[in-house]
């Protein structure tokens, strides 16, 4: 559940960068190449998040304190 | 998108009227958008049409350097160019203004290098005059005290003569003064050569001689003009062949001579003449120093106009000699490639060109046919550029090839913030990049030096990877090796008590929750775990290790597949904008096959492992995969490796399909090959008409040795160009079935071996973040906290703080930041581009002022 809502964050984040980048008024190769480095960036940070997440799902060693 | 693909490029051929011919390449020139090829290359460079010219350019070009260089060692400033006709001459004009100020400024320095010697060797006269003659006087009053001395103890030895020389001998007393005239020489000798002198002279003279020296210090010698410390001296010796010997060894040693007069009076005299001498010299001198530095003044304001016109005119006739000449001599004609969005500029330069020299014709200028593969062209700003320079630095693109550097601007800078994540670290590179960026316009203009200049070059590359870090270590949850609790609670809580959440608390008091400190925390929310990043709770203790490793490891091939079938995608968008069906059915689909059936599957059993919480020993199922297929759960006895139902039948036929795409990927493209080129030469030994498949746009996949032909590609309008592969121009048909099918084997060969290679290669993302992460947290233990541990006094702070300061910056933000570079770089230049990249093309290098502008004379 929790990581279906953060996927659905990054995919707003990607909605935003999309925009922005629509919306620049930059010439068309320019935009495309933005929209490319947007997407890479967005599907990137959330691979790095989305494993990290999954990994402490279900941990299969414990914090032990040092004493 | 214009990065992603080069630029189209066509071959043209223009026809340039002789007499506009130097105007117009001038014109091209600041279009700079034309790469001329040679078509003269079989002349050497005294062959060509406009050697002479280039001769002369070069013999301004040292007269020009002469002049910096006078310049320079005037100190006066070079100013830089005003305006664009600044200064701009005729080129014969030219030639003789710089040849007469170059007489000028020769016969300048003649002439004050000799008042300078006249100069040195006065104040040498100077300086003899006055030591020697002190010697004299000293020698006169100790004669006049010995003569009154033995006046009166030997009042009848009255055959002693009383010689002005003979006092200066030491043991005058007791020594048989002779009638014998003892001559002298004067002169100056710089002090280190003194005592081999005066070994040499008393071995010449046999000890006949007496030499006195005394150091005056640093004197500017006349011959060098540099300062040396020397001495006067005075040799005193008899007979005329001593003299000879003498003078040749004063000769020998460059001792100057100085003509020193006996008389008291007569040195008098020429101290007068000396200082009046010296005076006038100095005048003199002042006069020609100011004219030489108007001179120079004069010069150095048009300088900078000068090279820069004199490199262009350069370039104008080493690009008038790569033309070559009509059989009429009134045409000259040219070939050049360039880029099909700037033809519209070129012409309309040829046009305005053509107006300005007024010739009859204008310059015809039309597309060419080729097979030859064209130059490589990237359009990129000022941000991109670093990211396109890393990527050709491992090789140019070929000719419409995909271009990693559209993903590597941002895949780079994130697989270095991977090995290099820290909030803290990466705020202090963010700070040292936005530095540089903001202050771009200025730090452009100065010569930074080779490492500087370096990292300002690739100032968005270090803006980038400073952005990426901080995020990377929001999710390592690691700043300065300090967890963060930015993002909520820790989801672990003492496992006897659920209340007590916080480690620090529980470190303070051990008795609330012994469990802590044997089987550890426990997870209060199983299966929610953090909201963002690592767990604070996991930060300082013992098993946290053990569990980031697991962590890191497994996102480390997670992340190295990714990027892995990325680049074979890639490959695969090549092959279909070549029109390489072949390819994509003989190489593309089994690469996938073999590293998703292998590696991918990998990937989705860590996932699944994660998603499930399952305790299955992943290398034990992936490499039993191989060596007892078939069989998941160890015949029954390990039942925790079987994650799903039908395990073992589906990983029986992944491995079934991995050992096909084997073959596959080895023997039908040169089969087919093979196959279609006897079709082809079968058909070609008889007339008929070219089959329709024979006048498709094919660009087939060829090979580093052998040329495969393409069909009829025609260059012009379509976008798949320019050609078929063939080096150096030719469509003949080679095709050696044995060459094609060790490069097939070679290929096959490197992808098999290398899907395993490669995965394991990324896992020096997990080695270097483990190493960045210790290092970090060791400097901060035993610097910061250990010299508050031990005592805590004000000074052992501050100077464990100022050591922590220099150990952060010199080992983490220098050298390990240095090394995820150098890692991520060999990741993307190795593990992603062998998978899709040919990377052997050549650079489009235009004629362009600009270029030729910045280059030294």
């Amino acid at each position: 559940m929790g990581f279906w809502l953060g996927t659905l964050v990054f995919l707003i984040f990607e909605a935003l960068g999309f925009g922005v980048v629509h919306f620049s008024g930059k010439p068309r190769s320019a935009k495309l190449l933005n929209h490319t480095l947007v997407a890479t960036t967005v599907v990137c940070c959330w691979l790095m998040w989305g494993i990290v997440y999954l990994a402490q799902k279900y941990p299969l060693v414990r914090p032990i304190l040092q004493g | 998108m214009e990065l992603f693909r080069s630029e189209e490029m066509q071959l043209c051929q223009l026809m340039i009227p002789a007499e506009a011919a130097r105007d117009t390449i001038a014109a091209l020139g600041e279009v700079g958008m034309l790469q001329f090829k040679d078509l003269n290359a079989d002349r050497t460079a005294f062959q060509r049409t406009y050697a002479n010219q280039i001769k002369r350019c070069d013999e301004m070009a040292r007269q020009l350097r002469f002049f910096t260089s006078e310049v320079e060692k005037a100190g006066i400033l070079v100013a830089p160019r005003l305006s664009a006709g600044q200064g701009l001459m005729e080129f014969d004009a030219l030639e003789q203004k710089l040849g007469q100020l170059e007489s000028e400024l020769l016969e300048l320095n003649a002439n004050s290098d000799r008042l300078h010697r006249s100069h040195n060797e006065l104040l040498e006269l100077q300086l003899v005059l006055e030591r020697a003659g002190t010697f004299f006087e000293d020698a006169r009053s100790s004669a006049d005290r010995a003569q009154r001395e033995s006046a009166t103890a030997a009042y009848a030895d009255s055959t002693r003569t009383p010689d002005i020389g003979a006092p200066l001998l030491e043991s005058a007393q007791a020594f048989e003064p002779k009638a014998v005239q003892l001559g002298f020489v004067a002169g100056t000798i710089p002090v280190e050569k003194l005592a081999a002198f005066e070994r040499l002279l008393f071995r010449a003279t046999r000890g006949n001689m007496f030499l006195k020296f005394t150091p005056v210090g640093s004197v500017a010698d006349p011959a060098t003009g540099e300062r040396v410390e020397k001495a006067v001296f005075v040799v005193f010796f008899a007979g005329e062949r001593a003299r000879q010997k003498i003078l040749k060894i004063c000769e020998a040693f460059s001792a100057n001579r100085y003509p020193f007069p006996d008389d008291i009076s007569r040195q008098r005299q020429m101290n007068a003449e000396v200082n009046g001498r010296l005076r006038e010299l100095h005048t003199t001198l002042e006069a020609g120093d100011r004219l030489r530095e108007g001179v120079l003044q004069a010069i150095s304001l048009n300088l900078e106009a000068w090279s820069i016109q004199v490199r262009r005119e350069k370039g104008i006739y080493h690009t008038l000699n790569k033309l070559s000449v009509d059989v009429t001599r009134k045409v000259l004609v040219a070939e050049a490639w360039v880029p099909v969005a700037a033809k519209a500029r070129v012409q309309d330069a040829l046009r305005t060109a053509a107006a300005r020299a007024a010739s009859p014709v204008g310059t015809v200028f039309q597309p060419l046919v080729t097979y030859e593969q064209p130059p490589t062209f990237f359009q990129t700003s000022n941000k991109t550029s670093a990211f396109q320079d890393i990527v050709d630095a491992y090789g140019i693109a070929r000719y419409r090839e995909a271009n990693p550097a559209v993903f590597s601007i941002v895949t780079f800078p994130f697989l270095f913030a991977v090995m290099f994540g820290d909030i803290g670290h990466g705020i202090i590179m963010l700070m040292f990049a936005l530095l540089l960026v903001i202050r771009e316009r200025k730090l452009a203009k100065q010569d930074l030096g080779d490492i500087l200049g370096m990292m300002f070059g690739g100032r968005y590359v270090i803006l980038l990877m400073a952005i990426f870090s901080i995020f990377t270590g929001m999710i390592y949850n690691e700043m300065f090796s300090v967890v963060t609790t930015w993002f909520g609670r820790t989801r672990f809580a003492c496992a006897t008590d659920h209340t007590l959440t916080d480690p620090v608390t529980i470190m303070m008091n051990p008795d609330s929750c012994p469990s802590a400190f044997s089987t550890g925390l426990e997870m209060t929310t199983r299966g929610t775990p953090f909201a963002f990043g690592v767990d604070p709770a996991w930060h300082g203790t013992r098993t946290e290790l053990s569990f980031l490793n697991s962590m890191k490891m497994k996102m480390s091939i997670v992340l190295g597949v990714v990027q892995m079938n990325a680049g074979i995608i890639l490959s695969y968008f090549n092959q279909r904008y070549f029109a390489d069906s072949l390819s994509t059915l003989c190489e593309f689909i089994p690469q996938m096959i073999f590293l998703n059936g292998m590696f991918g599957y990998l990937c989705v059993l860590i996932l699944m492992k994660w998603a499930t919480g399952s305790t299955a020993d992943l290398y034990h199922t992936l490499i039993y995969m191989f060596l007892s297929p078939g069989d998941v759960d160890c015949g029954g006895k390990c039942p925790e490796n079987k994650m799903f139902a039908g395990q073992a039948g589906l990983q029986v036929f992944l491995l079934l399909m991995c050992f096909i795409s084997v073959p596959w990927m080895l023997l039908p493209k040169p089969l087919i090959l093979k196959k279609r080129h006897e079709a082809r030469s079968q058909r070609s030994a008889s007339y008929g008409l070219l089959q329709p498949d024979d006048n498709a746009y094919r660009f087939q996949r060829f090979t580093d040795e052998e040329s495969v032909s393409g069909e009829s590609a025609v260059v012009g309008s379509s976008r798949h160009g320019a050609s078929a592969a063939g080096h150096g121009g030719g469509h003949e048909e080679e095709f050696e079935f044995g060459e094609v099918m060790v490069h097939q084997m070679i290929h096959t060969i490197e992808f098999v071996l290398g899907a395993i290679s490669n995965t394991a290669s990324y896992l020096r993302l997990w080695a270097l973040s483990l190493a960045h992460s210790q290092l970090s947290a060791v400097f901060y233990d035993r610097l910061l906290m250990g010299s508050i541990r031990g005592g805590g006094s004000p000074i052992a702070i501050f100077i464990a703080f100022f050591v922590f300061t220099c150990a952060t910056i010199g080992v983490l933000l220098v050298m390990e930041s240095l090394s995820a570079f150098l890692h991520a770089l060999r990741l993307h230049w190795v593990e992603f581009n062998n998978k899709f990249y040919h990377g052997d093309g050549y650079q489009f290098m235009p004629f362009s002022f600009e270029v030729i502008d910045k280059e030294p004379l």
